[in-house]
């Protein structure tokens, strides 16, 4: 056993980077707040978790960009347990953008009313939770695998409940708590059986295992079952999405917003690892499964969210229902009959499932994340989620009310947005690979679905703004601070980007699932 | 008749075999006590008791290290944390406090499903035995140490550092309300 050099911890410079950030927030804090208990105002921290989140997301954007270089040292595994591929780069890449635009918006939200005392932790928390997010994505091994899930759990839950003085934010973090620490210790259980039957923890040496024995083929099924109960968890899968309304409507809306992307994309990083390399043999097992939690997700979130008249809280729905069509890749990866299967080489498929995922989770980054900063927008201005609070905007902000209304129609999947290349990946490769039923769940869903979006895009543009009694009042006009302006023109612009099929990108995505549909056991 | 005594004496459980009964039919017990007694001091002296239990199975599958780690941290540290936390509360000592709530016959119902499924399903899989031969004068955690600064010193430094996070988090939402 050769032992770990520092070069070799080069390659998770990113994590690194963002390590030595929290690190250096605590100190500062710290440092400010011995003797006094003066109102530290929180920028300088929001500044310096800006500064290392883009140094570390420039990293990871060298990274992914290198692979393709004859120079670079190529896919590689760095310290034993960490892959550094264009699988996990992409997906780094993501979350670490995902990240930075929440942080830059929300960071004079979350300054203003997170607890005077705690302003520095927020900003290290939030560091270590987009770390953990970079490891969970690359791990091997089932032990950093579940360590960087709980970290990631554990930050998450914290930041939820940051708002110690609202009740909503405390009942948020609590129910994100309780239903976490049950999903995760039944996701433990899962792995303690695939170690038990390969005795193994890398995803790999599992994989061969169970090829190897063909008695070990009974644990499959009860892993998958245990093991998409955390990971169903964290991508607000339908049985055990009940937390995320609460969560992500009490939540302080930046935290929100990240959990709803970032957090999300990573639990389907995670779930793809393990099934496609841990679990690859075993597609008969965890296609029905997936499948049937797809369609159950997608039609459970949008029938909720028809029903609601909080613009969260619909949206929190709406996240949900998108997690069922991002669930619908990940199924397509696999074809419906095993006998075509053996013929065609995956990974050259223009659509295999997997790039339509990764496209899906780009784009609706974007896009959820500008929706939550436009809540969050009228949320300051008028303290409400209602949709009532959204009535006559464009004559209040006309630029609010176009970003809301180009989010909505990409959340719809209505052409020339983001939204609509994904869904039409992923469905285009579930109709490719024959589920049809799939992908006819899916259009049924995206019309109804379409249904609650518009709804605020009517309260938007053609309601007249009323005050508490309902009575009509003059538009008032709508204030939003740079960051939050700047945010939202970069959410707009990769949307209608997206939408207009950039080339390059789509390579990109090509890249990052041809690399682990290859490894795929 | 001696060759069917040795035959008898070869059907019996093998001490090994008595004591995990001993051990796990106690900790079963102690579990099913942290759940059910209906005063919560009770609760947590009963939560100490599975800890026990649990270090007794790891003792029994030879893996000391991990047996006295799980008593000095769970039993000693976190349980008695608890204890006190508890007795420090005003009002949750004496009494009914951790009265069942109404889902507890749905909970004993899909309990039972859940183990009865699991068990029949754990008997079918012909588990692997790990089982590491160990060199004259070498203690069973010798690799431990190496390994935690090689092949798992990622984990380990992640372990760290969720610590630090943890206890910044718990500083954060349990601080006192007047310092705001």
């Amino acid at each position: 056993m050769s032992e770990i050099g520092i070069g070799s911890l080069g390659s998770i410079l990113p994590e690194i980077i963002l390590i030595v950030g929290g690190l250096l927030i605590l100190l500062l804090d710290m440092i400010q707040n011995s003797t006094t208990y003066q109102r530290e105002s929180g920028r300088g921290f929001m500044a310096v978790a800006v500064l290392f989140l883009v140094v570390s997301l420039v990293g990871a954007l060298l990274q992914m960009l290198s692979f393709g270089s004859p120079t670079s040292q190529g896919p590689h595994v760095a310290a034993y347990l960490v892959d550094i591929d264009p699988f996990t780069s992409f997906m780094k890449m993501t979350i670490y953008i995902g990240m930075t635009l929440v942080a830059i918006a929300g960071g004079s939200y979350m300054n203003r009313y997170s607890p005077r005392m705690g302003r520095g932790e927020f900003w290290s928390l939030f560091l270590f939770t987009s770390m953990a997010m970079g490891m969970v994505v690359s791990a091997n091994n089932l032990i950093l695998l579940f360590l960087s899930f709980e970290f990631l759990s554990i930050s998450s839950y914290i930041l939820a409940g940051y708002l110690r003085n609202n009740v909503r934010s405390s009942e948020a973090g609590l129910k994100y708590f309780l239903y976490g620490s049950v999903a995760s210790s039944v996701m433990l259980y899962g792995m303690s059986l695939l170690y038990g039957v390969s005795g193994s923890l890398n995803l790999t040496e599992i994989a061969q295992a169970m090829a190897a024995n063909t008695d070990f083929s009974i644990v499959a099924l009860p892993a998958v079952l245990m093991l998409m109960v955390g990971l169903g968890f964290k991508m607000t899968l339908a049985p055990f999405f009940q937390w995320a309304p609460d969560t992500y409507d009490g939540a302080p809306t930046p935290v929100t917003a990240y959990l709803s992307t970032a957090s999300k994309a990573a639990g389907f990083a995670v779930t793809a690892r393990l099934l496609l390399i841990g679990l690859g043999a075993f597609s008969v097992e965890w296609v029905p499964v997936l499948s049937g939690l797809a369609i159950l997700t997608m039609t459970v979130g949008n029938l909720m969210a028809l029903r609601q008249n909080s613009v969260k809280r619909m949206l929190a729905y709406s996240s949900v229902a998108q997690a069922g069509y991002m669930l619908m890749g990940l199924v397509s990866v696999v074809s419906a009959s095993q006998a075509e299967l053996s013929q065609i080489d995956l990974a050259s498929l223009g659509m295999n499932g997997l790039n339509g995922l990764l496209i899906y989770l780009f784009a609706y980054l974007f896009t959820n994340i500008g929706a939550f900063m436009v809540v969050m927008a009228i949320e300051e201005d008028s303290g409400s989620h209602d949709i009532s609070a959204y009535r006559g905007l464009m004559q209040r902000s006309p630029g609010l009310a176009l970003a809301m209304l180009i989010f909505l129609l990409s959340l719809t999947g209505i052409p020339l947005t983001g939204g609509f290349m994904g869904k039409f990946y992923v469905f285009g490769a579930a109709v490719q690979h024959q589920y049809f039923f799939l992908a006819a769940a899916g259009f049924i869903n995206a019309g109804i679905a379409a249904g609650y979006y518009l709804r605020v895009v009517a309260a938007m543009l053609y309601e007249p703004a009323v005050d508490a009694n309902g009575a009509e009042i003059a538009p008032k006009p709508l204030n939003m601070g740079m960051a939050l302006q700047l945010t939202l023109a970069i959410c707009v612009l990769v949307t209608l980007w997206i939408g207009i099929y950039p080339p390059n990108f789509i390579d990109l995505a090509n890249d990052a699932s041809r690399h682990l549909l290859a490894l795929r056991f | 008749m001696p060759a069917n005594l040795d035959e008898l004496i070869a059907q019996l459980p093998t001490f090994q075999q008595f004591m995990f009964v001993q051990v796990a039919l106690f900790t079963a017990v102690m579990a099913l006590l942290v759940v059910l007694a209906r005063n919560l001091f009770h609760n947590a002296l009963a939560l100490v008791g599975a800890l026990f239990g649990v270090a007794g199975l790891y003792a029994l599958l030879e893996a000391e290290f991990l047996a006295v780690s799980q008593v000095l941290i769970y039993v000693g540290g976190i349980s008695t944390l608890i204890t006190f936390a508890i007795m420090l509360t005003r009002g949750m000592m004496f009494g009914d406090t951790s009265p069942n709530n109404r889902q507890a016959g749905t909970a004993a119902i899909v309990i039972g499903t859940m183990f009865s499924v699991m068990a029949g399903f754990l008997l079918q899989v012909p588990w692997q035995e790990a089982y590491v031969e160990l060199g004259d004068g070498q203690a069973i955690i010798a690799n431990l140490g190496r390994l935690f600064v090689n092949e798992y010193l990622i984990p380990f430094e992640m372990m760290a550092l969720l610590l630090l996070v943890v206890l910044a988090g718990a500083i954060m939402l349990a601080r006192d309300h007047m310092i705001e």
